[in-house]
C-alpha cells in the first residue's frame, strides 16, 4: 500500500515535468523560429512594419487562411479575394509580406503558439540602466587633496603647542624655581607675528604669489582661442558611449564623410532614422531625448510613418572642435590615407556620454604628431614621391614621416 | 593702497582661471578676426536662408558632377523592376572585395552580422530586431532587388543611399553574395541575367 500511494504522485508529477518540458521545447522552437523570420518585420505587442501579432488567430476567419497568407500572401492575395486581407495589404502601403514556402504547418503553429505565451519582459529594461550614469572621473586637481592635509597639520601643530604651553605653564605653578630650567612660553599670536616678520617668510610669500600669477597669466594667454576641454549641453542628450561603445556601431558608420571628405560630417537624420525607425526607447531618457529626432524628422511613432508634407526642423548641434579660418584641415587625408584611428585626436569618443574636446587643436600639437608620425607609403597615393621610394629602396633612410613629405612646410595647411 | 591692488590683481586673476575652466564655455579669443570664416561654413548658420540652414539640398532635378542618376523611385513595383533589369556593372576583382569588406563592415555589420547571419552587435544586444539570415532570403534574389533595397531601403532597413554611393552599392552587393553562398557564388551575374530575362 505505501508503496502504491507513494508512486501515484510521482507519476503525476513526472507527467507534468514532460508536459512542461515537451512545451517548453515546443515554445523554444516557436521562439526561434520567430526571431529568425518574423522578427524583422513584426513585434508581438507593437506594430513594427507589420501589424503588432498579439490575437492573431482572433482576428483570422480560419487557421487554414493565416497558414496559407504566411506561406506565400502574394499568391493568397491574388487567389483568395479575401477582403480582411486585402485590407490588411492596403493598410501597411502594399507591400506584400514575403512569402516563408520553407515553414512548416509545425513550424507555424509554433511560432503562433510563442506569440500566444509572450510575456513582454518588464525586469530586463531596468538593467541597462547602469550606462553612462556615472558621472565623468574628469582630473581631480591635486590641490583639493593638499588642502585638507594641510588644514589637519595646522590643528595638530596648535593643539600641540597648546598642550605643551599648558604643561610647562602648570609646571612653573607647582615648583616656581624651574622658571630658570623651562622655556618660556610664547603664545600663539605672538609666535605667527615672528613667523610672519622673518625675512624668510616673506621672501617665500613673495615668490610663491609672483609664479602663481605669472603662470596663472601664462595659461589664460595660451588658451586664449582654444577650447580644450570644451563640453557643451546638446540640443539632443546624444550618448556617444552608448552608441560607439556599447553598441559599437562605427563611426564612420554616421560620420560618412570621414573617409570621403574634407568634414566628417554631421550625420543626416534619415541615418539616425534607421535604427530609430524602430528603436523609440533608451535605456536612459526613456523616449524623450529621441521623440526630439521625431520632432524634427516628422516621423509618427504611433503610426509607424513619416507625416506627409511635414515642414522638417534643423537640429541646432553645438561645434565644439573648431579650427580658425585659417588652418585648412581635411578628415579624408587623415583617416583614408593616414589610415588614423578617430581616438588619436578625439579622445576615447566611445566613452564619452558628452563629448568633449579631447586635444588642445593647437598648431604645436598638429606639427608634434607630423614630426612623429611614419607615412605608411605603400599606399598608392605617395607613388609620385619618386626620390623618397629611392631612398628607401636604398637604405639611406628607414622610413619617411609626414614632415618628410612637407607636413610643416606653412602654406600645406595655410592658404 | 598697495594692499588694496594686491587683492583687487588676485580676484581677477582668480577669476580668469574659474572662467578659463568652466566645461560649458568655449573660452576667450584674441584678435578674432581671422577666425571666423566670411564666407558660410559647412554647418554654419546662414541667416539668407530658411530656418538659417547653409547646407542646401540640391535643386530637384540637378545632378552632381560625375553622378548617373538611376531611374527608379521606392515603390514595390520598382522593387520589381530593378530585379529584372539590373545587372552589376562593378567586376569582381580582388581590390573591389577589400573595398566591399571594409564598407561591409562598417555600415552592414552593425544589423547584419560579420559573416551576414543576421547577429550584428546591436541585433545580439536585443536593441533592434534580428534581419533575416542572407543565406536563407537572398536565394534567388537577383542583384537588382538587393540594389533597389540598398538604395530604397526594405521593410525596416533605411535607404542608404546618403551612406553609400552607386558603385559602394554594388560592391557592397558582391561581398553580400559571398557572404551568403560562399566564394563560388552559385547565382553568377548570368543567372541573374538569365532571371531577368524570364521575369520579363
Amino acid at each position: 500500500m505505501k508503496l502504491k500511494t507513494g508512486s501515484f504522485p510521482n507519476v503525476v508529477i513526472l507527467m507534468i515535468i514532460l508536459l512542461i518540458a515537451g512545451f517548453s521545447v515546443k515554445a523554444q522552437d516557436g521562439e526561434k523560429l520567430f526571431k529568425a523570420n518574423c522578427a524583422s518585420c513584426h513585434k508581438i505587442d507593437k506594430k513594427l512594419i507589420g501589424p503588432a501579432l498579439q490575437g492573431i488567430r482572433d482576428r483570422w476567419e480560419s487557421e487554414e487562411n493565416l497558414y496559407a497568407w504566411i506561406k506565400n500572401s502574394p499568391k493568397y492575395l491574388e487567389e483568395m479575394n479575401d477582403p480582411y486581407a486585402t485590407a490588411l495589404f492596403e493598410e501597411y502601403n502594399k507591400t506584400p509580406m514575403t512569402a516563408f514556402p520553407q515553414l512548416g504547418d509545425a513550424d507555424i503553429a509554433a511560432v503562433l503558439e510563442y506569440v500566444d505565451n509572450y510575456q513582454p519582459p518588464t525586469a530586463s529594461a531596468g538593467g541597462e540602466g547602469e550606462t553612462g550614469g556615472a558621472a565623468q572621473g574628469g582630473g581631480v586637481d591635486p590641490l583639493w587633496f593638499l588642502l585638507p592635509a594641510l588644514l589637519v597639520l595646522i590643528v595638530l601643530a596648535v593643539a600641540f603647542s597648546k598642550a605643551i604651553g599648558a604643561l610647562i605653564n602648570s609646571a612653573k605653578e607647582k615648583d616656581p624655581d624651574s622658571e630658570k630650567v623651562l622655556p618660556k612660553v610664547i603664545s600663539l599670536k605672538e609666535r605667527f607675528g615672528i613667523f610672519l616678520k622673518h625675512r624668510f617668510t616673506i621672501l617665500a610669500i613673495v615668490i610663491f604669489v609672483l609664479c602663481w600669477v605669472f603662470g596663472s597669466l601664462w595659461d589664460g594667454a595660451t588658451s586664449l582661442g582654444r577650447q580644450e576641454g570644451y563640453q557643451p549641453a546638446q540640443p539632443i542628450k546624444f550618448s556617444h558611449k552608448l552608441h560607439a561603445g556599447i553598441n559599437k556601431i562605427d563611426c564612420k558608420y554616421c560620420h560618412v564623410g570621414a573617409e570621403k571628405g574634407k568634414a566628417s560630417v554631421i550625420p543626416s537624420l534619415n541615418i539616425c532614422m534607421n535604427c530609430h525607425m524602430a528603436v523609440s526607447e533608451g535605456p536612459e531618457y526613456g523616449t524623450t531625448e529621441i521623440a526630439k529626432i521625431y520632432d524634427a524628422v516628422g516621423w509618427d511613432a504611433e503610426k509607424g510613418k513619416y507625416i506627409e508634407d511635414y515642414e522638417q526642423k534643423p537640429i541646432e548641434w553645438i561645434k565644439i572642435h573648431n579650427l580658425p579660418d585659417h588652418v585648412y584641415f581635411n578628415h579624408s587625408q587623415h583617416v583614408k590615407v593616414g589610415g588614423i584611428e578617430c581616438q588619436k585626436c578625439h579622445g576615447s569618443i566611445e566613452e564619452m556620454d558628452e563629448v568633449y574636446q579631447h586635444a588642445p587643436l593647437s598648431m604645436g600639437w598638429c606639427i608634434d604628431c607630423h614630426r612623429e608620425t611614419k607615412v605608411n607609403f605603400d599606399n598608392k597615393y605617395y607613388s609620385d614621391y619618386e626620390a623618397l621610394h629611392e631612398k628607401l629602396k636604398n637604405g639611406e633612410i628607414e622610413n619617411v614621416t609626414v614632415e618628410g613629405i612637407g607636413g610643416t612646410e606653412c602654406q600645406k595647411c595655410h592658404y | 593702497m598697495l594692499n588694496r591692488l594686491l587683492t583687487i590683481c588676485i580676484i581677477f586673476i582668480l577669476a580668469f582661471t574659474i572662467a578659463c575652466n568652466d566645461p560649458k564655455h568655449p573660452g576667450f579669443e584674441y584678435m578674432p578676426d581671422m577666425y571666423h570664416s566670411k564666407a558660410y561654413e559647412t554647418y554654419a548658420p546662414n541667416p539668407n536662408y530658411k530656418d538659417s540652414v547653409a547646407t542646401l539640398e540640391p535643386v530637384e532635378g540637378t545632378i552632381p558632377r560625375g553622378f548617373k542618376p538611376i531611374h527608379y523611385n521606392s515603390s514595390p513595383e520598382d522593387y520589381e523592376r530593378a530585379g529584372a533589369e539590373l545587372t552589376n556593372p562593378i567586376e569582381k576583382t580582388d581590390e573591389v572585395m577589400a573595398d566591399a569588406k571594409h564598407l561591409y563592415t562598417i555600415y552592414c555589420a552593425v544589423c547584419h552580422g560579420a559573416k551576414g547571419k543576421g547577429d550584428g552587435t546591436i541585433v545580439e544586444r536585443g536593441v533592434f530586431p534580428p534581419p533575416p539570415d542572407y543565406a536563407v532570403r537572398l536565394e534567388g534574389m537577383p542583384d537588382g532587388k538587393m540594389f533597389h533595397a540598398i538604395t530604397f531601403g526594405k521593410n525596416l532597413m533605411g535607404p542608404y543611399n546618403s551612406q553609400l554611393t552607386v558603385e559602394e552599392r554594388w560592391k557592397v552587393i558582391h561581398y553580400i553574395k559571398e557572404l551568403a553562398f560562399g566564394k563560388e557564388n552559385p547565382t553568377t551575374e548570368g543567372e541573374a541575367v538569365a532571371e531577368a530575362s524570364t521575369e520579363q
